[in-house]
């Protein structure tokens, strides 16, 4: 869950002016500043900066990943000349961009929604939110797995999903929700709600409590009803922050692998790959059984498949954020 | 800023009749009042009932985890699939470098983070700046993308195989925690007056010492919420740990231990609930006694970072 990468740079601001000049001696007096950072730095420029470029130079090698880097062949843009042409990949990119648009439309409203009922007055609400948090601090691995048995059609009812169904009459048999080609990508994009729509919740909540009380009697004495001062106060209040929730749901989907790789594992037929797991497909990582991995690694074009999916996925942020910067305006 | 306060929240008052009333109105805000408590109801039942169904399933016998349908009552609990998953998957094993992973893990991330945060928020050294661009830029970039160079890295330094590959696995994860939580940190650091430590060093303190005597204490609060943020990303992580540790059955984590068990055994659903209740249980206990302090962290991090 620390993916959840906090956007603005706020606390940079408001730092002391700018740095003195550089002076001999100066790296003496520091000296103690520079140690104290030196791990970050060190972990910073081992396990950051050097594999932004290694990935880059990697995605332009036709290389198995087994043998050494250096005795690969170089074959220039060939592996993103076929990225481009992957249908595979283009179906992956789908996948990831509908399964991030799915979670934005009916998690953020949902989330919203739910945030409103427990601001709205009532008792217990730190009981209610201990209970609606608890699917999200819990690992999204093993509760995938605990889903397969859920959406299970073995038995005579199959698991508790297709029971409901039969038991409501929708349905006359058990299904393999996790299984079909029409049903896998919506069963997993339904559990990912399920787990995530708590942590949104919250953040809503949060939004909600920073609108100011002498505003909505202000509006109440000049007579705005419910949905007036919803939409005149509480709207325009947690809009910054809404930007925010925004901004983490989308770069957080679009990165979405657990689900998926425990759940369905990419298929059936590709048609739940998203664009992380895709990337896995050419590696040998995970004992080589992730996402239908090919027999030979091809680690050259895994590493255009990650450039691909960090383009994607800056792409998104890029036009979220200047969006965002249109209605600020606007 | 937003943190949520522990009493009744404030309200929004709904009970105030309103001067412009329709009958549309009076209608929706009639609909919502009862709407709410059943919407709350049906929302709690849903996060709520995958777990208990899932406990449930975890006491059955092999025929009654297939016959159970929807049911949560369980006639003859069978203790025993918790035997079976503790000696099958290598449970014992996994935990020991489950906690192992995630303390190590827990420390180097507060030790380095604070520290960087209390450098980078006291001095202007010379390439101060240069550190929190990269800081900044860093964020744009997805970790997924640098999974497959970081493990051609932790293979050159020769920190792939067996306890090595733990290593690799702690200091990928260090370094993935740093600049969200050195953001984190900065925010409380910049609010610790300089002045403070100025007066610190003429009474004879020096640099770090100012840092684990003045700084550290006084930033405590920010230092637990990164502790529990690590200590929940780290206990559930899947992809890292898959990456360098599903080959090797003797230092895996819980997770990959229960999901390679998993791959094997398809249809051994009562055993496989039993793994996922040990594994799920301990972040429970922890969450249930500390929810306050996760939340606020988790919107602190949201809203503040």
């Amino acid at each position: 869950m620390v993916q959840t990468a906090p956007v603005s740079a706020q606390p940079f601001a408001t730092t002391a002016p700018a740095s003195p000049a550089r002076r001999p001696g100066n790296f003496r007096r520091f000296l103690p500043a520079y140690l104290m950072c030196a791990p970050t730095i060190i972990l910073f420029l081992v396990f950051m900066v050097f594999p932004i470029f290694f990935v880059i130079y990697t995605s332009m090698l036709n290389w198995d990943g087994i043998g050494s880097v250096l005795s690969a062949e170089f074959t220039g843009l060939d592996n993103y000349q076929r990225l481009l042409t992957d249908e595979i990949w283009w179906r992956a990119v789908r996948n990831t961009v509908l399964y991030a648009t799915l979670k934005v439309l009916i998690e953020l409203p949902l989330a919203l929604l739910i945030a409103l009922v427990l601001n709205s007055g009532l008792r217990g609400v730190v009981v209610f939110r201990t209970i609606a948090f608890l699917p999200v601090i819990t690992s999204i691995a093993v509760v995938s797995l605990a889903f397969t048995f859920f959406f299970s059609p073995i038995g005579p009812t199959g698991g508790a999903f297709n029971t409901v169904l039969i038991d409501l009459g929708w349905l006359d048999r058990p299904i393999a929700w996790l299984g079909e080609r029409d049903t896998a990508f919506w069963t997993v994009t339904g559990v990912a709600i399920w787990h995530d729509l708590g942590i949104n919740m919250v953040f809503f909540l949060a939004a909600l409590q920073t609108v100011p009380r002498d505003l909505y009697d202000a509006a109440m004495v000049d007579g705005a009803g419910a949905w007036q001062r919803f939409r005149n106060i509480t709207i325009p209040t947690i809009r910054p922050l809404t930007a925010v929730i925004l901004t983490l749901s989308l770069s957080g989907s679009l990165k979405v692998f657990d689900y998926f790789a425990v759940m369905t594992g990419g298929g059936p037929n590709f048609s739940t790959t998203t664009m992380v797991l895709y990337m896995f497909r050419y590696t040998s990582f995970g004992g080589g059984g992730l996402g239908g991995s090919q027999t030979t690694p091809a680690v050259g074009y895994g590493s255009s498949i990650a450039i691909g999916l960090g383009l994607v996925i800056f792409a998104f942020i890029l036009v979220q954020q200047w969006i965002n910067r249109l209605q600020d305006r606007g | 800023m937003a943190t949520i306060s522990e009493e009744r929240p404030r309200t929004l008052d709904y009970q105030v009749p309103d001067t412009s009333q329709s009958v549309l109105m009076t209608t929706l805000k009639r609909s919502w009042l009862t709407g709410r408590y059943l919407i709350l109801a049906l929302y709690l039942a849903i996060c709520i009932y995958p777990f208990i169904w899932m406990l449930a399933t975890s006491l059955r016998t092999a025929r009654g985890a297939f016959e159970a349908g929807t049911s949560l009552w369980v006639a003859d609990p069978q203790w025993s699939n918790y035997v079976d998953i503790w000696n099958s998957a290598n449970i014992p094993r996994a935990a020991i470098n489950t906690v192992l992973i995630t303390a190590v893990c827990m420390i180097l991330t507060i030790v380095t983070t604070s520290m960087t945060a209390y450098a980078v928020s006291r001095s202007d050294f010379p390439g101060r700046r240069v550190i929190m661009l990269a800081l900044v830029t860093t964020l744009l970039i997805p970790g997924e993308m640098l999974i497959i160079p970081t493990f051609y890295v932790n293979r050159s330094l020769n920190l792939i195989g067996d306890w090595k590959s733990l290593i690799a696995v702690i200091l990928v994860m260090t370094a993935g925690a740093q600049v969200f939580n050195i953001y984190l940190l900065l925010s409380h650091f910049l609010t610790i007056p300089r002045d403070l430590f100025d007066s610190a060093e003429i009474d004879g303190e020096s640099y770090f010492g100012a840092y684990w005597r003045i700084a550290f204490p006084l930033i405590t609060p920010a230092l637990a919420t990164v502790t529990l943020l690590t200590f929940m990303g780290i206990w559930n992580a899947y992809l890292i740990p898959l990456v360098y540790l599903a080959p090797l059955p003797d230092f895996q984590t819980l997770t990959i231990a229960l999901i390679q068990y998993s791959k094997q055994y398809q249809t051994l659903y009562q055993i496989m609930a039993a793994g996922a209740v040990i594994t799920l249980i301990p972040i429970m206990v922890v969450f249930i006694f500390l929810q306050r302090y996760f939340i606020r962290g988790l919107t602190e991090g949201a809203t503040k970072g």
